[in-house]
């Protein structure tokens, strides 16, 4: 027999859009629970993409590109808060032909139509900005207020945010049903057989947004998988690149990118196939090395750093791009998915949902006493001086993932804190552990026992990802 | 004389440290609390050898992660707080590992049970029934090592070699289903499995900021793929070493 309750708002998905509305909602008076299929936050494109926080995306005047510009000058402030990495290293767009310099002309002229900072480079100029940048370039958009973040640690900082100010979140339960009941709340059930009413429902599913509006008896979105792929390059190369690349967007494809993390690494990609198959998230040899090809032709220099791994995520794709309004057949439902940007908009579309929940009749208003900052869990890895951390917590000063130096204090924080890992790969993806070039070889025994202890499981049942235990038994 | 840093107290840093320790004091380090490395800290062996070079005076930082190199400092930090260790060169022992799946050109799903060997074989010490068909991937020590935990489990494996003959897949959602192996001609079989274990060849180790590249200034790497005796390895070490002393001697051939 499951769980119950009355919510004013419960969100479906708990993705970097989900989270973000949770944590918007959790500085109001509203109720709010978050149900997500997986056993953790970010386990699809929230997980997997370049991590761009972008100033730019597309053409002024929609409300995709409104919701940006009401979130890029903002990301030091928010990162800042909630304990995100970010930094906002700029980007050039690198035109290799006469053709692409052309079209730069007209992508430079949206991008200050969109009210965005973007100035055009001679190749001279651009490789002064970026010096790796290939000598094929004939012209470039310096685009000075592009960032990059870490999508997976800013979906957990939202959700912990969300929990702290009293957020329910339910993992590992998949809606099965929907129902709008006569006094005008809406009753969902799962899969486990927990049944929730709430006045209004989000539905931030990505991929499963179809699903969703689909049992709520809304209206029929059309969303499809486009898979990305993606190839991680080591640290070592990472340390010499320091904007991102993109290449020249193209009317049918933003092309493939070369983009610096913020944990030091390089990623390339991503590409674009739509399939249908949301749960096929196969990398396979031929894209990965047009992936490396096509980042060659931008940064000659990746050719010769070392793969250090390669991944791929689907974005939810659909009939539309950016969908974020009340559902024109059910009046309590409201749609927040976007197929590239979500990470980039995030903040104002969470401001968004509340400001649509509000006009739809929900009854709720700004929680003054709401927490909005986290506390500060320090990285090993980018501390000036180790000493005070070590001196404060001796665990510091334990090293347990060699590669991108991350610290037993920090895997305890991530199995302890609020939305705690409850696998090996959650651990991964809250501190960094097991990123880097061995990936795992060296510490993921130890960081498999340090979950297990705090998930109460041993070593054959411990889970490796969030979807499958270490051993085969369960 | 002044003191050299070894970083690693597995069987190549213990040989390296023979070598040093006759010509001055030596210093080793090493971010698990015990010596041995992948050899274990209880092999009669390492105990023997450690007991000797402490009798010889080498002072052990144990439970101490090298961290940065900037010759001629090594910054390392521990649970007592952090230090810069300075030698020239920096002698680098961190032992080797198997190769990654990308380092395989293995692709496909990510799912759970696709496990590093050195994962694989301190997860087989718990002497858990952790699998009931693992594939072993690829060939050299760490191959030989699983072939060995497993069989003294009892679990019955297969192993594939990585040839660039064969593609090899992943699959399975949820967990690893089965590896796929698909030659040039395209033609695929399939192996089923409940764990694939990422056992191929022997790549070193490298961690410490500065010291990452076989081009690293005044850093003398001491890392020979490991063979199966613990004497052999850490003659190997002893070896590298003694050849670097010989070839460095003050008014000698360098």
């Amino acid at each position: 027999m499951g769980a119950t309750g009355e919510f004013d708002v419960v969100v479906v998905g708990a993705g970097v859009l989900g989270c973000a509305v949770a944590a918007r909602l959790s500085a109001t008076t509203a109720r709010v629970c978050v149900i997500e299929a997986e056993r953790d936050v970010a386990e699809h494109a929230s997980k997997g993409n370049a991590g761009i926080a972008v100033s730019y995306y597309g053409p002024p005047g929609i409300q995709q590109t409104e919701l940006i510009n009401a979130s890029w000058p903002h990301w030091e402030d928010l990162t800042g808060r909630l304990q995100v990495p970010y930094r906002r290293i700029g980007a050039v767009m690198v035109a290799t032909d006469d053709v692409q310099a052309e079209r730069l002309e007209h992508t430079r002229d949206e991008i200050h139509a969109c009210g965005v900072r973007a100035e055009m480079l001679d190749g001279a100029d651009a490789r002064r900005l970026e010096p790796l940048i290939t000598p094929h370039c004939v012209a470039a958009i310096s685009m000075p207020d592009e960032g990059v973040i870490d999508p997976m640690r800013l979906t957990v900082a939202y959700a912990r945010l969300a929990a702290h100010n009293g957020v329910a979140f339910r993992f590992g339960e998949r809606v099965t049903r929907i129902d709008h009941d006569d006094d005008g709340r809406t009753s969902i059930a799962t899969h486990v057989g927990t049944r929730l009413r709430a006045r209004f429902v989000v539905n931030a599913a990505g991929v499963a947004t179809g699903v969703i509006s689909e049992l709520a008896g809304g209206e029929t979105l059309h969303c499809w998988p486009r898979k990305g792929q993606y190839v991680v390059l080591d640290r070592s190369f990472g340390e010499r690149l320091s904007k991102i690349v993109f290449s020249t967007h193209l009317p049918d494809t933003k092309g493939s990118n070369v983009v610096p993390t913020t944990h030091g690494s390089v990623l390339l990609g991503p590409t674009a196939t739509d399939h249908d198959d949301a749960d096929d998230r196969t990398t396979d040899t031929a894209t990965i090395t047009e992936i490396r090809r096509l980042a060659a032709l931008l940064v000659p220099a990746t050719a010769d750093a070392p793969a250090i791994r390669a991944f791929a995520a689907n974005r939810p794709a659909g009939d539309e791009a950016h969908r974020l309004r009340v559902d024109t057949i059910v009046p309590n439902l409201v749609h927040v998915t976007d197929r590239s940007a979500g990470v980039s908009l995030s903040p104002a579309a969470a401001e968004r949902v509340w400001e649509l929940l509000r006009g739809a009749g929900l009854d709720a208003r700004e929680w003054a006493d709401a927490a909005a900052t986290l506390p500060r869990v320090a990285m090993l890895r980018t501390a000036a001086d180790p000493r005070p951390l070590i001196a404060a917590d001796p665990r510091y000063g334990q090293v347990v993932c060699v590669c991108e130096q991350v610290s037993a204090a920090e895997i305890d924080a991530a199995l302890s804190s609020p939305i705690p890992a409850v696998s090996v790969d959650g651990v991964r993806k809250r501190c960094g552990a097991m990123y880097g070039r061995c990936q795992g070889a060296l510490c993921m025994a130890g960081i498999s026992f340090m979950t297990a202890l705090h998930t109460g499981t041993g070593p054959s049942d411990v889970l490796h990802t969030s979807r499958g235990s270490l051993g085969s038994g369960r | 004389m002044s003191t050299r840093v070894v970083v690693g107290a597995g069987p190549s840093g213990l040989g390296c440290a023979q070598a040093l320790i006759a010509h001055g004091p030596v210093v080793v380090v090493d971010r698990i609390p015990v010596t041995g490395g992948s050899a274990g800290w209880d092999h009669p062996v390492i105990r023997q050898v450690t007991r000797r070079l402490t009798e010889r005076g080498v002072e052990w930082r144990l439970g101490v992660t090298a961290m940065r190199w900037s010759a001629p400092e090594l910054h390392v930090i521990g649970v007592d707080g952090s230090a810069q260790l300075r030698t020239d060169p920096l002698f680098f022992a961190g032992g080797c590992r198997a190769r990654t799946a990308v380092e395989c050109g293995i692709n496909g799903e990510r799912p759970a049970g696709v496990i590093p060997a050195t994962v694989a074989e301190h997860l087989l010490t718990t002497r858990q029934r952790l699998w009931e068909r693992p594939v072993v991937v690829g060939s050299g020590p760490w191959a030989d090592r699983l072939k060995h935990a497993l069989t003294d489990g009892g679990i019955p494996y297969q192993q594939v070699q990585v040839a660039s003959t064969d593609q090899l897949t992943i699959r399975g959602t949820e967990r690893v289903t089965s590896l796929a192996l698909t030659s040039i001609g395209g033609s695929e079989r399939s192996i089923g499995c409940d764990a694939v274990i990422l056992a191929d060849g022997a790549v070193p180790v490298r961690n410490a900021i500065g010291a990452i590249d076989d081009a690293a200034a005044r850093v003398v790497f001491v890392q020979p793929v490991p063979s199966g005796d613990v004497n052999e390895r850490i003659e190997a070490g002893r070896r590298i070493v003694t050849a670097w002393l010989a070839a460095h001697r003050p008014g000698g051939s360098s």
